[in-house]
């Protein structure tokens, strides 16, 4: 089981992320350790007697602190799958999130052909659009329907690997990158932190 | 037999196969008591992959929310019965 890993993503250290595995249950003794962590922190809310909102949550803690970032400066972007966790902790400025996917996930023949209707770069594919919509759902706190409406994605050929989305003439760059087997969507309106 | 009956049988039969394909599981692990888990298997792509299947066989448009709300295959059946 690898260890959790927080690395700096943009140069001028303002984003940070964090991928760690996500573990069977622990024992009784750490989860009681990751209670009272999260319990006093700004993660604490009704839903700190699930588990793997806990044990998450309590990761992402131990990282940061470890790192000495302080958690009442920054946000923090989390996407779940089946075998791990990414997060992203930002300054509250930027506007970003992030989502990821095991590259080997297959989706529905329907979806599959839902998404083939919709005008995308062909570089992108079907499981990286749902990907960063997933992450302008995050950012823009719109529903997938709305967002989908006059969608125009654009790959920026001279940042090797940059998609721009306006929305309103507000534009959003997303990223993706690799790791341990997962595809992690990186969206945001600061294009400064991809370079 | 009574209609309503023939085709809420129908239609269940089909959820299962659809959930089935969505979750990357077994029929028979989609009918025994399946725990729909935002943190583990009813993630973002199972929904979408269950909303374009049922838009597909049915051609009933479920809501995403109203969706993600589901615990369990019944209550997915319910929706689509408010729905259809």
């Amino acid at each position: 089981m690898s260890k959790p890993t927080l690395k700096s993503l943009s140069k001028d250290h303002s984003v940070s992320i964090i991928f760690a595995e996500r573990r069977p249950d622990d024992s009784f003794f750490v989860n009681i350790s990751y209670f009272f962590e999260v319990l006093f922190s700004p993660f604490a809310s009704i839903r700190i007697f699930e588990y793997r909102f806990l044990q998450s949550r309590a990761i992402i803690l131990k990282e940061l602190k470890k790192a000495n970032i302080n958690i009442f400066n920054i946000k923090i972007s989390i996407s779940h799958n089946k075998n791990f966790f990414v997060a992203l902790s930002s300054k509250k400025n930027i506007n970003i999130a992030v989502d990821h996917e095991l590259r080997g996930r297959n989706i529905s023949n329907a979806l599959e052909k839902k998404i083939d209707g919709i005008k995308k770069p062909e570089s992108l594919s079907s499981i990286e659009f749902i990907n960063m919509i997933e992450t302008f759902v995050k950012i823009t706190n719109k529903g997938w329907q709305s967002l989908l409406m006059n969608l125009e994605i654009i790959e920026i050929s001279k940042m090797g690997g940059i998609y721009l989305t306006n929305f309103n003439s507000d534009p959003i760059y997303s990223k993706f990158y690799g790791y341990n087997g997962s595809r992690v969507c990186i969206s945001s309106d600061n294009l400064e932190i991809f370079k | 037999m009574n209609k309503f009956f023939i085709i809420g049988f129908i239609m269940e039969n089909k959820l299962i196969e659809i959930v089935a394909e969505a979750l990357e599981i077994d029929q028979d692990m989609a009918r025994n008591d399946l725990v729909l888990d935002p943190e583990d298997n009813w993630d973002s792509i199972a929904l979408l992959s269950v909303i374009a299947s049922i838009d597909e066989e049915f051609d009933i448009q479920l809501d995403g929310d109203e969706l993600a709300a589901c615990r369990s295959l019944s209550q997915i059946l319910n929706l689509l019965k408010d729905n259809s």
